[in-house]
């Protein structure tokens, strides 16, 4: 198993009637680091993210250290360490900070982080008795990133974490992120609009339009690719 | 957290103080009120904390009442009756709380309502259990440990007892892992499922504990009237049931106990008040109207108002007990 891809997706696809979101995707994710994905409204980015928790029906193979998910629920699938955000961040209602951790914490499938340890790996300065209700979208953002590092999870699947974020927050993001896969020992799946932060964060970059995987490759690569600007990133995209 | 728990110590108190201030028929009438407010808290465990709307809660009163009468009958044991009758209705419970598994919101409620209307029609109508429809179950005051609760001042303590350690009971629940994610669940199923909570074990989980609750009020009911029939147990009581809990509030303690009291001491009160006419229909409308404005019952728009008065008088970062105003039903999540 250590040898191996973490996350290992082969001919992926997801149909919602005559609509293939996603088509025939494969790509591996290692044990360590961060994978990003990109590509315009559209592209299946989400519809990806809720194939491996296991939010839509896909055929094809999604293997998790070797075991086959597509057969499993998305509780079985977080069970085995498979943790995600979502672009709103769903919170608990009026619940505290802590009940969120806490709950994380109930249902981790091995030793939880403690809920100081999570926030302060997201850099998150709320009080743990805050009602999330009162926190802003930044905060809930991290909230929603701390209540799923409780678990300590091995995989994160992070949905455009920076969306509705100012550009200070979404530099304070990508250190969070940064700090995660070094010090918390896991693999990030990154989905974001915002380029900087994909390619900054990011060891490998996959492009994804109309369900298919276009291009793979370093930050590098991608910023190089006149494909990539072409078909997503527009012209101004260099100024960015 | 502090607070509550003073505020819990003061209602406990002032329970125990009625039979020293109230007149002989109050006692009984209070000790009623007592089991209507186990019955209350039933609704509070499925749908204040689990966000399940169970149309039932009278079936069970009923089934708990029915067998603790009968184990009371075959055993002579008082104790083993009421433990009787919370287990039967958890099992019952729990067998209800499977269709919860599949069906969410108003599915469930009607699934729950047709249970309460199985009950009424082809048991607690047809001699359920061997028990005259008509007449109903009977069961004698006992006494335990040599004290005899023939009176009601001494019937109205042994509920009260009773009613606190259930209310214990799914107090330890509230304050742990089921209720943490009881409350996950009713707020954002799907981020619950990504935690990996086993939603489905969870939700018969609380139906079960709902169950054994009101079955435990069924067995304080009998106690306290001595006779029971299927009057008491029908999907109008249900119903009503259901309503004076969201009334009065299904988050706290307090409102359960409020709601005991609109069901069982409000009618009395008003007969002796020799008011008639709509009070009961404007509470209620009161109560939706508080539920609209998203907040928990009357209790939940109390709490909120005193947090708006607090802070108003200079407290800042109030972020007290009484809080934002929350969704009335299902907490507006996924389960909507």
């Amino acid at each position: 198993m250590a040898d191996g891809p973490l996350l290992r997706i082969e001919d992926l696809t997801v149909a919602f009637g005559a609509v293939t979101a996603v088509d025939a995707v494969g790509f591996d994710v290692p044990a360590r680091g961060t994978i990003g994905l990109i590509g315009p409204n559209g592209a299946g980015k989400t519809t990806l993210l809720n194939a491996i928790s296991g939010f839509v029906r896909a055929a094809g193979s999604i293997a998790f250290d070797g075991r086959e998910l597509l057969d499993r629920s998305p509780v079985a699938r977080a069970r085995l360490g498979i943790a995600r955000t979502f672009q709103q961040p769903r919170m608990f209602g009026d619940q505290t900070l802590l009940d969120h951790l806490r709950v994380a914490a109930d249902h981790a499938p091995g030793d939880a982080l403690a809920p100081a340890g999570a926030v302060e790996a997201v850099g998150l300065a709320a009080p743990l008795d805050a009602p999330c209700r009162e926190l802003s979208a930044h905060e809930q953002t991290l909230a929603e990133i701390a209540r799923a590092l409780v678990q300590r999870p091995r995989l994160l699947l992070l949905d455009e974490p920076a969306a509705g974020l100012v550009p200070t927050e979404v530099a304070e993001l990508r250190v969070a992120i940064g700090r995660l896969t070094a010090e918390l020992e896991l693999a990030v799946l990154l989905i974001d609009h915002d380029m900087d932060l994909v390619l900054q964060a990011s060891d490998t970059v996959h492009v994804l339009d109309f369900g298919k995987r276009i291009f793979a490759g370093t930050p590098e690569e991608v910023r190089s690719s006149q494909l990539v600007i072409d078909a997503y990133l527009g012209t101004d995209w260099e100024a960015a | 957290m502090t607070g509550r728990l003073v505020g819990g110590l003061a209602l406990l108190a002032a329970l125990a103080l009625v039979p020293q201030l109230a007149s002989p028929f109050w006692v009984f009438v209070l000790a009623t009120a007592v089991a209507y407010m186990v019955a209350a808290l039933s609704v509070n465990v499925l749908l204040g904390q689990a966000g399940m709307v169970g149309l039932f809660p009278a079936a069970f009163v009923g089934l708990g009442a029915y067998f603790a009468a009968i184990v009371a009958g075959e055993t002579g044991s008082w104790v083993l009756a009421v433990l009787a009758a919370a287990a039967v209705c958890l099992a019952v419970g729990a067998v209800v709380g499977v269709t919860g598994t599949r069906l969410r919101g108003m599915a469930f409620g009607i699934v729950t309502l047709a249970f309460a209307l199985a009950m009424e029609a082809v048991a607690f109508r047809h001699g359920f259990l061997g028990i005259d429809p008509a007449f109903g179950a009977t069961l004698d005051r006992p006494v335990l440990l040599g004290v005899d609760f023939i009176d009601d001042v001494s019937v109205y303590y042994l509920v009260l007892a009773v009613a606190v350690v259930t209310w214990a009971v799914v107090a330890l629940h509230e304050r742990a892992r089921p209720g943490r994610t009881w409350r996950a669940i009713r707020d954002d199923e799907v981020a619950a499922m990504t935690l990996g909570a086993r939603v489905g074990l969870y939700r018969i989980w609380a139906a079960a504990l709902s169950g054994a609750v009101g079955g435990v009020a069924g067995a304080l009911f009998i106690t306290v009237q001595g006779q029971a029939n299927v009057e008491s147990f029908t999907t109008f009581a249900s119903l009503l049931i259901f309503a004076a809990a969201m009334t009065a509030g299904t988050r706290s303690v307090a409102g359960a106990v409020l709601a005991g009291l609109l069901l069982a001491a409000l009618p009395e009160l008003l007969i002796e008040l020799a008011i008639t006419g709509k009070v009961v229909p404007l509470l209620f409308a009161f109560g939706v109207l508080t539920s609209l404005k998203g907040h928990d019952g009357i209790v939940g728009g109390v709490r909120h108002a005193a947090s708006a008065l607090r802070a108003r008088a200079g407290r800042r970062g109030g972020r007290g007990i009484g809080g934002p105003p929350r969704p009335a039903v299902e907490g507006g999540g996924a389960d909507g």
